[in-house]
């Protein structure tokens, strides 16, 4: 698998992270629900500050493998994981680790909005903050400006999140995760419940992250890979069939199977 | 048959459908169907009606005979004084009301937060051994009598001190309280939607964390609801207090002696030969389903202003 190293990062992109971005490498990782492995051997090699696609059909493992990479597949009663997943050179699967100290580092948003339905917008984006200086008005100001809400919500933060419709809701999500302050972020299908013009600014929005923060991003829109991701991989059925440099992996790939896929996509 | 009932369809000279006109004796089919359709929703109706006033009925006459006999009891002596057989009205129940009070007081505080607990645990963590356990013992223990609760509770709280109590009392009302709130509470916890749980743990909540301000917040207004039910519930309770608080017909508002209770005093004076008693019967009896009533009424606004607050913003 090439290893693609980012794009020099655009000025002001990022947000004065302190520690470079790290490498996130997937060793031959293996996922059970029960008895049943969906997950087989997979190896993925994310760069320091890269955008990875994961495209599939659905049920193929893409959400599985992003979450074991912050150890929330665990959570799942009867689910188990083997392979290694390094952070630069730690292994978040070593068992010295606390998983609730790799998942501060880790930012996550999934398909379903899941805003805190008791809390107020500005709690939400509050939840797992961390200040850098800046007061929470500024920590939530500019979390809500980078996920494209701050207009909209500015007016009423005290307002309880369920009160957003679902869009909103998914770019709070956004929100709060960057408020965290996370080195990694993982993205499972985020602009699924979005409008296009929504989709475009967290689109935009991971464009900018890039450099800043090492990126994993699952989607089942081809173009959006296309438009945000440096490398694709494509899984089927629990492996992955191919990973590439993006452009090469959409318009020349070597497998059928990634060909068919994508061919049946655009088509 | 559906281009027969359509009357419309019929009505317009669409050449195509002109062809197929039926004969008289289709349309007269057609309109038995529909009146024999009309006649059977009709019945259906007549008997949910029914059904429903059926039910309703012996609620109806057990709160109009309530206000209508036990609202004569009614005064301020009523709610003041002792029971006193020299006077013609017997006095008043103060002294059970407040024991009533107070043996709630004593469960609520025993059992709230053991059942809300409980069933938190049982919610967080639905597989494991100990869950199964006591999800068992709880629904056994919901489904035992109340007098068994009472002779255990004679058993454990009383014979060991050699005397009925309060303390003895509430206890065994908390023993029915603790498995009523932990199903109830696990019933809306396990409802609030794992991802929530998720999304808390991606954000390096810890469990702890996770329980307290994600889960239990969420379902905090149907814990709520749950427990003044059941709180509701064990305050109409006669039998777990008959060893165990045993009945007081003097003022006492001490946990370690016997005590009067709303539901002891109904009994005693339900029974007796004496009128005056009688009508404190049917006044208390009247109060406590008022205290009953009042406390669903409680528990229904709690919920609507959780909700309303969600609605109206913090
Ligand atoms: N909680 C679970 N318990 C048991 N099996 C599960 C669970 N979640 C997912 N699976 C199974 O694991 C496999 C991989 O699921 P996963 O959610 O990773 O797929 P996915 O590629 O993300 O699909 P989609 O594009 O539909 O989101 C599927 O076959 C699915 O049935
Ligand atoms: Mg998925």
């Amino acid at each position: 698998m090439s290893v693609l190293v980012a794009e020099p990062r655009a000025p002001g992109a990022t947000d004065g992270a302190l520690a470079p971005a790290p490498r996130v490498r997937v060793e031959q990782l293996s996922a059970w629900f029960g008895s049943r492995r969906v997950v087989h051997d997979v190896s993925i090699d994310c760069p320091s500050g890269g955008v990875t696609a994961i495209i599939g059909p659905s049920g193929c493992g893409k959400s599985t493998v992003l979450r074991c990479v912050n150890r929330l597949h665990e959570t799942v009663p009867g689910a188990r994981t083997s392979g290694r997943i390094l952070l630069d050179h730690a292994d978040v699967y070593d068992e010295r680790v606390n998983p609730v100290s790799i998942r501060r580092r880790i930012g996550m948003v999934f398909q379903r909005a899941t805003p805190f339905p008791h809390w107020s917008i500005r709690e939400n984006v509050l939840a797992a903050a961390r200040a850098a200086g800046g007061t929470h008005d500024i920590i939530v100001e500019q979390a809500l400006e980078r996920a494209a809400l701050w207009r909209e919500v500015k007016d009423r933060l005290h307002h309880p999140a369920t009160a957003l419709s679902i869009g909103q809701q998914q770019r709070l999500c956004v929100a709060r995760a960057l408020a965290a302050r996370p080195d990694v972020l993982l993205l499972d299908e985020p602009t699924a419940a979005l409008d296009p013009i929504s989709t475009q600014r967290i689109e935009e929005l991971v464009y900018e992250l890039r450099g800043a923060l090492t990126v994993v991003i699952v989607t089942h829109n081809m173009q959006q890979a296309a438009r945000v991701s440096d490398q694709t991989v494509f899984m089927l059925a629990g492996d992955v069939i191919e990973a590439d440099a993006t452009d090469t992996l959409v318009t020349r790939p070597r497998d059928p199977r990634t060909e068919a896929y994508i061919t049946g996509r655009f088509g | 048959m559906s281009s027969i009932v359509s009357p419309t369809v019929l009505g317009a000279p669409s050449g195509r459908r002109e062809r197929r006109v039926p004969g008289g004796h289709e349309l007269a089919n057609a309109s038995r169907t529909a009146q024999r359709r009309q006649r059977t929703d009709r019945l259906a109706t007549l008997l949910i009606w029914s059904g429903a006033a059926l039910a309703l009925l012996p609620l109806a006459l057990i709160i109009g005979l309530l206000l209508v006999r036990g609202s004569a009891a009614l005064s301020v002596a009523f709610f003041t004084e002792l029971p006193d057989l020299s006077l013609p009205s017997g006095g008043g129940i103060a002294n059970a009301i407040a024991g009533s009070a107070l043996l709630v007081g004593i469960a609520s505080l025993m059992g709230l937060p053991i059942g809300i607990a409980a069933g938190l645990h049982l919610a967080t963590h639905p597989h494991t051994r100990l869950s199964r356990i006591s999800r068992y013992l709880s629904d056994v223990l919901n489904g035992v009598p109340s007098i068994v609760i009472g002779v255990f509770a004679w058993e454990v709280f009383v014979r060991p001190v050699g005397h009925f109590s309060a303390w003895a009392g509430g206890l065994a009302l908390a023993v029915l309280l603790v498995p009523l709130v932990a199903r109830t509470t696990e019933t809306v916890v396990s409802l609030v939607p794992v991802e929530l749980t998720e999304a808390a743990l991606a954000l390096g909540f810890p469990r702890w964390r996770t329980s307290l301000q994600v889960v239990l917040r969420t379902a905090l207004p149907g814990i709520v609801t749950g427990a003044l039910v059941a709180v509701a519930r064990i305050a109409g309770e006669t039998a777990p207090l008959l060893f165990t608080a045993f009945g007081n017909a003097f003022w006492s508002m001490s946990p370690d002696e016997p005590i009067a209770a709303l539901p002891l005093t109904i009994y005693a004076y339900a029974g007796s030969p004496y009128e005056g008693w009688q009508t404190l019967a049917w006044g208390g009896a009247l109060v406590l389903l008022l205290l009953v009533a009042g406390l669903s009424v409680v528990a229904r606004l709690a919920t609507r202003r959780q909700l309303s607050r969600v609605g109206a913003g913090r």
